[in-house]
């Protein structure tokens, strides 16, 4: 038996865990004790790893689809023959329509360079991911205010603010090994959750704040802090512009006005606030700020929060690592140079919001070659991002120009992205779909193509959270891909030479690929991985032998301005507030309560509850038999108000759409709030058209709108948070059940955990009661 | 792999870890609780829910001395899937060391 350390990818944190391997079979994965990033870090995901890549149901042969689209009429094919007609529909589309009419994407756990360096070498602005509402929206508006994204230093850290981020035992673990550890240190911790959270029960400070109204809170932090004088008077002096203006505009949002908006308390704002400003503290990134139509707004209330506070490069704060100085870093292989500006130009967003545009992304140019050496530089590869709601409109409809092509890797763009009927419509009127995935999921369905993906322990690995953290890991390969399943490396470059890209893409395999980009530290990827498969250098602020802060000092920031912008003019030219303030939703309680009294209870998508990550897990039955449907939490009077009993099936309505759950009671929700469970699919129900897996019944994105009136004017995204609903009991069809059913029985049972037994996360009391 | 019960439980067996664990897998002794280790799946939510600190994933180095006795002694006590009070006197066995050689019985929990 041999022991490899491999990459879990089972969710986007990944752990560097251990994975047992005899006669090239994977029998178990376990933690790795001596890891120095993640340290014992494994959850349930990872550990039913074996249950997922020996699945039944895995993609192993390419497929082509010799039927209408969706209907699920397989040939099996030979990737040469696959390639071969991907390759020539690719040529003929971008001969007649331009490589504008070519879009892609990369999912949460594949790589994102490889699709983007194709997009940008083919011509194509418009690389489509879910990053644009999730951490990639972050990264565009922390540019704004201090020209990088920093990355938060778990290690020396006195404050924490978790800010609707709950990071479990189970759920980015690794994340919560990092907090539960400075916590143990001496860290304080608040928590910003309308509901009790695993976290907030933890908490020295919890705030039940309403869904959407972030921004506001964060303004009367800053109101606090500037007012008490909290802040670092130094760095606000030498490092900062406009905060005298600044300092004039905040005076509106007093903590009594802050506390209408938000749900908190007045004097729990202080309490908050002055709690931040006491030490190096930290924000790590959160999903809430990224999805709600007022983020930009709060994402920059949040910058300056940290900036003025000193907390930016600064020992306990939020670090700025900067480019690896010697590994070939993935903003390097995106190759967006390569874009003409005329291609740039047409990249397909909402109009108005540019904020994710390349000419936004160019205006940071000047400053990112004075501080790191480059142009066009970003983390999480998100300098810029096409809006999905935008290319569907392209596809389905040819305005404002056919979007003829949708190449699409390890994601699922149907169920991933508002609105769920806009997506299907613009898919299923696509020329040339193909998919790179290790299960049929309803994107899959509609393929023209599909090529069997390698799952993680079945290729090699070498991240650094897209630039976000310098340090690079690595990881092994722990078995060969089963089938002919391959790595995305290989399916890229299979494609790419087809299409005349062949120098772009030299090295054969991704191992050389890989060894190209680690060649200035190492001479091969075992001797990489032999020496522990981290590459940190001596001026890293975690790993380095001679860490460095403040590194502004000397190259400044890299902003126009060359400091912190609180005021920021190049916002102000793209006609956006130069500083941030607090704008109400729209489609809120608040902003429409005419509307309201039909759909009287607040809603968020989000909340870790399930044991799954995104959209991965449903058919792996230690993961399912956890949660086996899509729950709607509730609290238990609201519930009692509504007729609403625990276990109930329902239907969660908004003026948008439908989508149908089980009635969950807990009193960790907020009385006002329920939550909305995402990404599902049902594996269990009939696939291809027009069902597509259930994709009209559960997916939280039949619920939301894309259109402008609802999205972040600066971004284009939608709003997942704070917005209206309604939740009523309606009976489960005859098929959902007895899918349901079947799939259980398959198993040998569900868990008794559900059926309302408030289990997870219930109380000793419930429970007896119940027994 | 697995997480297991160690040391901290003897005498207090609070059981807040029953309350929350998903996959059944605790097993009920005169004076511990254990985990089973093939039914473990780990989640980790017991590990933080113990006010002894008593369950420690297997990776940690002192989780090596328990594991036989989890794997041994979760084949033959009964399973509990729901948290019972714990005895009267669990708080005089609140952090005390070496109570495995003083307290520790192989009986499982009476019926």
């Amino acid at each position: 038996m041999e022991t490899k350390h491999v990459t879990c990818a089972s969710c986007d944190i990944k752990c560097s865990v251990l994975a047992d391997v005899e006669d090239n079979r994977i029998i178990r994965v376990r933690r790795d004790p001596d890891h120095p990033i993640t340290p014992h870090s494994l959850c349930n995901k990872g550990a039913a790893y074996p249950d997922q890549i020996y699945h039944p149901d895995r993609l192993l042969y390419p497929l082509k689809s010799v039927g209408a689209r969706g209907e699920g009429k397989w040939a099996r094919v030979t990737w040469d023959e696959a390639m071969d007609e991907i390759g020539e529909r690719l040529n003929a589309i971008v001969d007649r329509y331009g490589p504008e009419s070519v879009a892609a994407t990369a999912g949460a756990v594949v790589p994102y360079d490889l699709t983007r360096r194709f997009l940008n070498v083919l011509g194509s602005p418009n690389y489509v991911s879910g990053t644009y509402l999730c951490l990639g929206n972050t990264s565009g508006v922390n540019r704004v205010t201090y020209g990088w994204q920093p990355f938060p230093d778990y290690w020396h850290t006195k404050v924490i603010v978790l800010w609707g981020h709950d990071p479990q035992p189970n759920k980015w673990t690794a994340e919560y090994l990092w907090i539960r550890n400075a916590i143990k240190n001496g860290a304080k911790l608040i928590v910003v959750d309308p509901r009790v959270c695993f976290s907030a029960k933890r908490a020295d400070i919890h705030h039940r704040l309403r869904p959407g109204s972030d921004a506001a809170l964060l303004l009367g932090w800053l109101n606090v802090i500037i007012n008490e004088e909290l802040y670092d008077k130094d760095f606000v002096k030498n490092w900062t512009v406009g905060f005298e203006q600044f300092r004039q505009h905040i005076q509106q949002y007093t903590p009594e006005k802050v506390e209408e908006i938000t749900w908190v308390p007045a004097d729990e704002v202080r309490a908050g606030a002055r709690m931040y400003a006491s030490g190096p503290a930290i924000i790590p990134w959160n999903p809430t700020l990224d999805q709600v139509s007022n983020s930009t707004q709060g994402l920059r209330a949040m910058g300056i929060l940290r900036a003025i506070c000193g907390n930016i490069d600064a020992e306990g704060g939020e670090m700025m690592m900067g480019y690896h100085p010697t590994v070939v870093t993935e903003t390097e292989i995106s190759m967006t140079e390569l874009l003409p500006p005329e291609q740039r130009a047409k990249q397909l967003l909402l109009p108005g919001a540019k904020l994710l545009s390349y000419e936004f992304w160019e205006e940071y140019n000047e400053a990112s070659e004075k501080v790191f050496g480059r142009k066009w530089a970003a983390q999480v590869l998100a300098g810029a991002l096409a809006n999905p709601g935008a290319v569907v409109k392209a596809m389905a409809t040819g305005e404002p120009y056919p979007v003829k092509a949708f190449i699409n890797v390890g994601s699922d763009p149907v169920t991933s992205f508002t609105d769920a009927r806009h997506m299907h419509d613009g898919f299923m009127n696509l020329d040339l779909l193909v998919t790179n995935d290790i299960f049929m999921v309803p994107t899959a369905q509609m393929s023209d193509f599909i090529l069997p993906a390698a799952t993680w322990g079945e290729k090699y690995d070498l991240h650094n959270h897209w630039d976000w953290h310098t340090f690079m890991i690595g990881g092994d390969k722990a078995v060969e891909p089963l089938g002919e399943a391959k790595d995305e490396y290989h399916f890229w470059r299979e494609i790419a030479i087809r299409v005349g890209q062949e120098k772009y893409w030299p090295w054969e395999t991704q191992k050389d690929f890989f060894e190209y980009r680690l060649a200035r530290i190492a001479s091969s990827f075992e001797e990489f991985i032999g020496a522990g498969g981290l590459a940190a250098f001596d001026e890293h602020p975690i790993l380095g032998s001679n860490p460095q802060y403040k590194k502004y000092e000397k190259t400044g920031f890299a902003t126009p301005s060359g400091k912190v912008e609180i005021y920021s003019e190049l916002m102000e030219k793209y006609g956006y507030d130069p500083m941030p303030k607090y704008v109400e939703q729209n489609g809120t309680a608040i902003s429409d309560p005419e509307m309201a009294k039909e759909y009287p209870l607040y809603f968020f998508i989000g909340s870790k509850g399930d044991p799954y990550f995104q959209q991965q897990g449903r058919n792996i039955a230690s993961l399912r038999r956890l949660a086996p449907e899509p729950w709607v939490e509730i609290h238990p009077e609201t519930a009692y108000d509504l007729g609403l009993s625990d276990g109930d099936f329902v239907c969660v309505e908004t003026p948008h759409g439908k989508l149908y759950a089980v009635a969950k009671h807990s009193d960790e929700a907020h009385p006002k709030v329920v939550r909305v469970p995402y990404r599902w699919w049902l594996p269990e129900q009939a696939p291809y058209a027009p069902n597509f897996s259930g994709l009209f019944q559960v997916s939280d994105n039949n619920i939301t709108s894309d259109s402008a009136a609802f999205a972040d004017p600066e971004q284009g995204i939608p709003s997942l948070r704070g917005m209206m609903c309604k939740v009523y009991a309606v009976e489960r069809s005859p098929e959902y059940s007895q899918a349901l059913s079947a799939l259980g029985a398959s198993w040998g049972g569900f868990s008794d955990t559900w059926g309302g037994s408030g289990r997870t996360g219930g109380t000793r009391e419930a429970t007896a009661a119940k027994a | 792999m697995t997480y297991v019960v160690t040391e901290g439980c003897i005498r207090c067996k609070y059981m807040d870890c029953v309350e929350v664990c998903p996959a059944q897998c605790f097993y009920e002794g005169a004076t511990m609780l254990v985990i089973n280790p093939a039914e473990c799946i780990d989640c980790g939510l017991c590990e933080p829910t113990c006010p002894e600190e008593a369950i420690v994933p297997d990776s940690y180095p002192e989780a090596a001395r328990w594991l036989d006795i989890n794997q041994q002694y979760s084949l033959v006590w009964p399973n509990i899937r729901v948290a019972k009070d714990p005895p009267a006197d669990a708080e005089e066995f609140h952090k005390r060391d070496n109570k495995f050689d003083e307290f520790f019985s192989p009986a499982p929990a009476p019926a």
